[in-house]
């Protein structure tokens, strides 16, 4: 591992001297190096911090160090995709604004957005519904789909301020007042990931000799993805990796695969797809596949990314990480039934994947066979996962399976458990329990502890205003609709309820209104379709 | 006539001239595709727009250069979009809303046809550039690759010499419409302005129109016809508009006209007028019903399309067609002959009032053309009647710019005398009105005169060092010529056409410097009798040359545009090649061109190939400055000066990640900005917009950079493309697909050395001594 052999005894000897803590004897690289193995990256980084500031030419500590800060900050992001609201909002990365129902992931088949003419399934809003974005609900939260907007939110279609708001609010937390600053991991304002370093950065790209650096491949890779990890320069990771790849005569997948990564990085999507199937040519390896299938769905291609996925599962038959993502392609274009083959052939592989286990869970949920979903989400208890969120759904699927007893237990469990993100869910899904059980009041309470909670939760305001028109107070549900219409525009129930309202009132222009802006949110909701009938007849008839 | 269109609807969007497609994207149902302004590109489907849903964008990012639609997918009927930008192709399946896949070309897009084409397998995606021609098949691999002469304006796939193959009509920004048969220029036709579009007309016909205006046909290389108008020509298609099975040539034109004219003969078939326009005229299925039909595209947006007529109504529009036709014709002869008895009256008159000249006495014309005086080659018109001529209407296709002059003397005489200077070589017929009447007339007699002006009239010959002592002679015979045929003139009575060699002031030094051989040269051998050569020359450049021995010719020009000397020698090939010494008439023929121009020599030599008839010559060239500037391009590279292909693409490479380095900065502001207004934090929001400023104003100067950059990589890439379309030209057939091949591969491997090997000696066989 270590890339120079010059290293002598004797400099390794002055250098111990320098750190006066080392066990006696103790060559301080090899103590690195071991605590490097080891993942005690501080320790590491100390060691070797103190034996470059006795020797700063020295080669190995200077390796050791740059891995160990590399490690440290690394993170395996060979299955997530984290998109910052900035590039949420403003990447037009894909070819299609309006794609063809069930070929885009801003557009999902059978979901929300769906023409009226294909609704229907079990992933149609009426059977399960959809996240603030509007896309359909699996049963694993994953970065990135709560914060991209849905073709309807895009700047360019609708108001760009409106569409930056409702980006911020849809990724942040109830309960506090401030907006994420949610720019994704990878922003670089200035250098301040490194402002903490005593003594200034400890490799500063900006002077160093890229060129130089590519010419000597083990020093070029550990300061690649120092550069791309530690120091989040793109920009300078993709000099070096170019000149890396030239030196290597354009036929080293690792450095094509870095290339790939940078320009990926830098929203260059193109030249990244182009390096990474380069790199996939020259060496078959599932990471650059599943980073080449990323790359497919930020031009939102899910087609090609499947294709890719396929294509390569079918060259690395018991790899379980290509199936899931493409399931998680399918679930997020809104083929549910077609995602749950792949996670059943992923759990066939793999009996411990939570991600599969959660998914199929749902799946049995909101497809009415909430016995199943209870032994998955079981399964899932054993396995010492313990969130708020999986013991309301152990709770919701209790409830739903006739067993009261245990569904309450489950809610008080999950409440405990509960931080202020997941709270106003618990309580919004305790509501529902006491809706199903008729005692209105205890719901309405509920319901009240959600939206104080959180005030954008637009199905806890929809049903507060449900509770209100049945107990006859209806200018206060009239209120509390309008509220939630506000809060969410993708929960057509809220828009519905107001048409209704209105309707019964007399007030056909605001029924037309609100009917059409329900529509909008769910096209093939049958009730609104019915209600926009009657509106229109009684408009003609006027 | 007038058509009336089956269906009229409007998209609502702009759309740009040419960008429009009709595509199969799904089995069932055909789209409409087409770019408006800034790269925005829209699908309209049918099926779509009537379930109320607006039209579909396509966020394409880049500035859409070239629009096509085809079926290139294995085993699949269904048609794929190629959007065309000013440096990448995008190949994109709208229906699985994926990209086949985007290359990068560097040349840029201007046009891209999707079809099979010659012996390949599959079929292929074929786009034109910048002095090039790609073709690209299903999974983006580059396997067709050629050069042309200029921009590439038009490309159509048409098998245009009945093998069951189709060959690739490749239109250019220099006139040139080139027919490739795989990788063989089949053969090139030289027309008067840039071609706008080609449409294949079925057969061995296609139809072609210009940029200024013209439209025609062709039946293999011969012109059936052609029409002049002073809009321009947008768009053109083939199809069967009257239904009679043969294929009309459909036009739009600027000022919305949409025309069907018959492809044998250019008659008008039927017309409409659109309210913009024209932008493109597709065939395809946009209703959806079982027939296919023409849709007319205009620049506003409207959309018409036209059902090929059934039979029933094609004869009731034939008769009332031929009815009217026949009755202007009458009116016209009768408004002739009316002119004519008001001619005769007046001249009448005018022998009554004792005016001198027989009356109605036979006025004879005759035309002088290829008289080369030192700087234009005029062409005399001279009316020698006792009355004075008034002016003379020329019409010349390449000669003048509009096509025609109209050349009216000041003072009447009795002879008039034009000067031309066409501006590229090219043989013309031109067609001669000279008007002559009396003075103060106003009735004339019109004189319809053809002449034929030779190809290369713009080069006058010259004495070479070698014909000096012929030279006395030589001229004595030139100004003999004209004496006589002006007599001919005289006594005929009709139209004569008199090739007046005029030896100009002799410009020794040219010659000179040709035998000196600090020309540039290209030789070939031919096996050809010395008298075909010596009836080409005289042909083309209407002077004799010089015959030195029994054996061997050579004639010396000087180029009146631009003074550069010609040079075109012939005799027995080299001693080594003639093994038994035979005299000319069954052996090899050694021809050089020597000349500074390389284009120059390779019109020539494609001239005397087609003239001789030869379909595969290789030869070798030596042009000593272009070989330099060639050199010079790509040694740029090496120097690292930033001027050359390989720096510049590695330059680009480089400027485009600092653009989206700070275009990524640029997003994290923008959201950090927001957060700021929605926290009420006024004096973050003023920094982080601040910033924003600086960093776009920074972005604009890179901008600045990129641009320029990309026009140098732009001019390098046509510089080299353009040498190596110039070595081709210096062979025929075989060869010169053999150049271009051995170029392309030498370009990929970056050897500089080869290339320049190859652009002299062809593809490394046919040279003898290196």
């Amino acid at each position: 591992m270590l890339s120079s052999g010059a290293l002598g005894p004797a400099a390794a000897a002055g250098a111990a001297a320098a750190c006066a803590p080392l066990p006696g004897g103790l060559n301080p690289i090899w103590l690195a190096q071991s605590k490097l193995r080891r993942r005690r990256f501080d320790e590491a980084i100390e060691i070797c911090s103190a034996a470059l500031a006795a020797k700063p030419y020295d080669q190995a500590a200077w390796y050791l160090k740059a891995r160990a800060l590399t490690l440290k900050n690394w993170l395996d992001d060979s299955e997530i995709e984290e998109e910052g609201i900035g590039d949420a909002l403003l990447e037009e990365a894909g070819t299609a604004q309006v794609a063809r129902p069930g070929t885009s992931l801003a557009r999902p088949s059978g979901g929300a957005n769906a023409p009226s003419s294909s609704g229907g399934g079990s992933s149609s809003p009426a059977v399960r519904p959809v996240s603030h974005a509007g896309r359909p609900l699996t049963g694993f939260a994953r970065p990135g789909t709560s914060t991209r907007p849905g073709t309807g939110a895009r700047p360019g279609t609708t108001g760009g301020a409106a569409a930056v708001q409702a980006a911020l609010r849809g990724g942040g937390k109830p309960g506090t007042a401030r907006p994420v600053t949610s720019s994704g991991r990878f922003v670089r304002l200035g250098t301040a990931s490194l402002a903490s370093e005593p003594g200034g950065p400890f490799i500063n790209a900006g002077r160093l000799d890229l060129r130089k650096y590519a010419a000597r491949p083990n020093l070029a890779r550990v300061l690649c993805d120092y550069l791309l990890h530690v120091d989040n320069d793109a920009r300078r990771a993709l000099e070096l990796a170019a000149a890396a790849t030239q030196a290597a005569g354009f036929e080293d997948w690792w450095w094509k695969a870095r290339l790939g990564e940078a320009y990926g990085r830098l929203g260059l999507l193109r030249d990244a797809a182009q390096q990474l199937a380069s790199s996939l040519r020259n060496q078959d390896m599932v990471s650059t596949a599943l980073a080449l299938g990323r790359v497919h769905q930020r031009l939102d291609q899910p087609a090609a990314a499947l294709a890719l996925y396929a294509d390569a599962a079918a060259r690395q038959p018991w790899e379980p990480g290509l199936l899931l993502a493409a399931a998680r392609v399918k679930d997020a274009m809104g083929q549910g039934e077609e995602a749950l083959g792949l996670y059943q052939q992923v759990l066939a592989m793999d009996a411990s994947s939570v991600e599969a286990i959660a998914c199929l869970g749902a799946h049995h949920f909101y497809s009415d066979q909430p016995e199943l979903a209870l032994r998955h989400f079981r399964r899932l208890l054993q396995m010492g996962v313990a969130s708020a969120e999986l013991w309301a759904n152990v709770g919701l699927a209790c409830f739903a399976a006739g067993q009261y007893d245990l569904a309450l237990p489950a809610m008080e469990r999950a409440l405990a458990a509960a931080d202020d993100g997941a709270a106003p869910e618990v309580w919004y899904n305790v509501g529902q329990i006491a809706t199903g059980i008729g005692d209105t009041s205890w719901a309405a309470q509920c319901f009240r502890l959600a939206v104080s909670l959180d005030p954008t939760h637009a199905e806890a305001w929809n049903n507060l205003a449900v509770l209100e028109a049945r107990r006859g107070s209806e200018a206060r549900a009239r209120a509390y609709l309008r509220t939630a219409r506000a809060a969410g525009p993708g929960a057509y129930e809220a828009h519905f309820n107001a048409a209704l309202l209105a309707w019964r009132r007399g007030e056909l222009q605001e029924a037309w209104g609100a009917v059409n802006a329900g529509l909008a949110a769910f096209g093939a909701h049958p009730e609104g379709l019915e209600l926009r009938r009657l509106i229109r007849a009684q408009l003609t008839a006027l | 006539m007038a058509i009336i269109p089956a269906f009229q609807l409007h998209l609502g969007e702009s759309v740009q001239r040419g960008q429009a497609v009709l595509g199969r994207f799904e089995v069932e149902a055909s789209s409409l595709v087409a770019a408006g302004r800034g790269g925005r590109a829209f699908v309209f489907s049918p099926r779509d727009a009537a379930a109320g849903a607006p039209l579909a964008p396509l966020s394409v990012g880049r500035q859409i250069t070239a629009l096509a639609a085809g079926a290139i997918l294995p085993n699949s009927v269904r048609e794929v979009l190629l959007i065309g930008s000013s440096n990448a192709l995008q190949c994109y399946d709208i229906e699985r809303n994926r990209d086949l896949f985007f290359r990068d070309v560097p040349e840029g897009v201007t046009a891209a046809v999707v079809g099979s084409y010659g012996s390949y397998p599959r079929p292929l995606a074929i786009v034109g550039g910048n002095c090039s021609v790609q073709g690209f098949d299903s999974d983006g691999g580059d396997v067709f690759w050629t050069v042309a002469g200029d921009t590439v304006t038009a490309l159509a796939l048409a098998d245009i010499d009945g093998d069951g193959r189709n060959e690739l009509l490749v239109g250019a920004a220099d006139f040139e419409i080139t027919v490739f048969r795989d990788e063989d220029a089949l053969l090139s036709i030289t027309e008067a302005d840039a071609i706008a579009s080609l449409a294949h007309l079925g057969g061995r016909r296609f139809g072609y129109a210009l940029a200024n205006g013209t439209i025609g046909a062709y039946e293999g290389a011969t012109r059936l016809w052609r029409v002049k108008s002073k809009h321009g020509a947008t768009a053109l298609a083939a199809f069967d508009l009257d239904g009679d099975g043969a294929l009309e040539l459909v036009s739009g034109w600027s000022n919305g006209r949409v025309e069907a004219r018959s492809s044998a003969g250019g008659e008008v078939v039927y017309r409409d007028a659109l309210g913009a326009p024209v932008a493109a005229l597709l065939r395809g299925n946009l209703r959806g019903g079982g027939a296919e039909e023409l849709v007319a595209v205009s620049t506003a947006g409207e959309v018409r399309g036209y059902a090929s007529q059934s039979g029933e109504a094609r004869i009731d529009a034939g008769d009332v067609s031929l009815q009217q036709a026949a009755l202007a014709e009458l009116a016209q002869r009768k408004q002739e002959l009316l002119h004519e008895l008001a001619s005769y009256s007046a001249a009448s008159q005018a022998a009554a009032g004792g005016g001198g000249g027989p009356a109605g006495g036979a006025a004879a014309a005759s035309a002088g053309g290829g008289g080369a005086a030192a700087e234009a080659t005029r062409v005399d018109s001279a009316i020698t009647v006792n009355r004075a001529s008034l002016g003379a209407m020329i019409f010349g296709e390449q000669v003048f710019e509009g096509e025609s002059l109209l050349a009216v003397p000041r003072d009447p005489s009795r002879s008039l005398t034009v000067r031309l200077a066409p501006a590229r070589d090219a043989a013309v017929v031109l067609m001669i009105k000279a008007l002559v009447g009396a003075k103060g007339s106003s009735a004339f007699r019109v004189y319809e005169i053809e002449m034929e002006m030779p190809k290369y009239a713009m080069y006058a010959a010259i004495e070479g060092p070698a014909t000096a002592a012929a030279s006395a002679a030589a001229a004595a015979a030139a100004a003999a010529v004209p004496g006589s045929q002006t007599a001919a003139a005289g006594s005929g009575g009709g139209g004569a056409l008199a090739v007046a060699a005029a030896g100009g002031a002799a410009a020794t030094a040219a010659a000179a410097a040709a035998a000196a051989g600090r020309l540039g040269s290209v030789t070939f051998e031919v096996r050809q009798p010395l008298q075909r050569v010596a009836a080409w020359i005289e042909a083309r450049f209407s002077a004799r040359p010089t015959v030195l021995r029994a054996d061997s010719l050579e004639a010396y020009f000087t180029g009146l545009r631009d003074a550069q000397p010609v040079a075109i020698r012939a005799g027995p090939a080299a001693a080594a090649a003639q093994s038994l010494g035979g005299g000319s008439g069954g052996g090899t023929l050694q021809v050089s061109i020597l000349t500074d121009d390389q284009d120059l020599a390779g019109d020539l030599l494609q001239d005397l190939a087609a003239h001789l008839g030869a379909d595969d010559l290789a030869s070798r060239a030596n042009f000593p400055a272009a070989a330099e500037a060639l050199r010079a391009t790509l040694a740029q590279a090496r120097r690292g000066g930033g001027g050359a292909v390989e720096e510049l693409n590695a330059t680009r490479a480089g400027l485009a990640a600092d653009a989206a380095d700070a275009s990524a900065l640029l997003k994290a502001l923008v959201v950090r900005a927001e957060d700021a207004r929605l926290l009420g934090d006024m004096g973050g929001m003023r920094r982080a917009y601040r910033q924003l400023y600086d960093l776009n104003r920074d972005l604009i100067a890179e901008h600045e950079k990129r641009a320029t950059n990309h026009a140098r990589l732009l001019d390098a890439l046509r510089a080299v493309n353009r040498a190596i379309q110039r070595a081709a030209r210096l062979r025929v057939g075989p060869p010169a697909a053999r150049v271009v091949a051995a170029c392309r591969a030498a370009v990929k491997q970056g050897a500089v050395g080869a290339l320049a090997r190859i652009l002299r000696d062809g593809d490394g066989g046919g040279g003898g001594a290196g």
